[in-house]
């Protein structure tokens, strides 16, 4: 585990290919900018964090199958069909 | 190729149907090898199975039938990684959650599983910024109700 301090315009290299360069410092926010190769996936941590749940809570398959899987027509909730307004 | 799976037993599948996760699934990145189950000749659901973990295995789903627009260009984008020829064939498959009952099952929109059909490469993608979320419910018909008016009941 490394802390590093940097101010605007500074960066931090990891490895050989990926650097994670302040962009800029408004009050409270940083803007981060990554290079880094295709490949290698960056994710903001909560994003991911609610992703891993979202697969470690679909292994978990308890018991049977609902019988309405078999043959049947599905489709979202109309209610969840997504924000069309933000995008 | 054998594969161990806690549902099914064990289940001969030809090897040639492996599918290589390069980079595994989030929050499972050691698992880099999976098989598609069919769950029977009826449904619609197919299993995900981990080769390598028996008791590892996800409910998935077209997401394309269940979502209008749906930005399949924007998927496909972020397979360059998957070294996946010009033309290549891509099956996406979102991931079912199954809560205990009455909770409706739900499907994640947010990080769709792509896999390359010939080149046998998959991944998780996350479509960051869109207006998909991990656990959209969805309902059930069976086609005869569905079918409504239309079919003479005798």
């Amino acid at each position: 585990m490394l802390t590093l301090t940097r101010k605007e315009g500074e960066s931090i290299v990891i490895g050989d290919s990926i650097r994670v360069t302040v962009k800029s410092i408004r009050g409270r926010h940083v803007r981060l900018m990554v290079a880094a190769p295709a490949g290698v996936a960056i994710y903001r941590e909560e994003l991911y964090l609610a992703i891993e749940e979202a697969n470690r809570a679909a292994a978990q398959i308890q018991g049977e199958l609902p019988k309405e899987f078999g043959g049947a027509v599905v489709a979202l909730d109309s209610g969840s069909a997504g924000r069309e307004d933000e995008a | 190729m054998k594969i161990e799976n806690t549902r099914f037993g064990t289940i001969e599948v030809p090897d040639e149907t492996l599918i290589t996760f390069p980079q595994g699934i989030i929050g499972f990145h050691e698992l880099r090898r999976f098989v598609i189950l069919d769950h029977d000749d009826r449904s619609f659901i197919r299993w995900l199975q981990a080769v390598d973990r028996p008791e590892l295995a996800f409910v998935i789903i077209d997401p394309l039938p269940l979502v209008k627009d749906y930005p399949v260009e924007r998927i496909l984008a972020e397979c360059d990684d998957l070294g996946l020829g010009p033309d290549e064939e891509v099956a996406i498959a979102a991931v079912m959650t199954l809560l205990p009952a009455p909770k409706p099952p739900t499907v994640n929109l947010l990080a769709p599983v792509v896999m390359g059909v010939t080149a046998r490469r998959g991944k998780q993608v996350v479509l960051h910024d869109s207006p998909y979320h991990t656990q959209h419910p969805i309902v059930f018909s069976q086609p005869e109700k569905a079918a409504g008016a239309q079919t003479a009941s005798k």
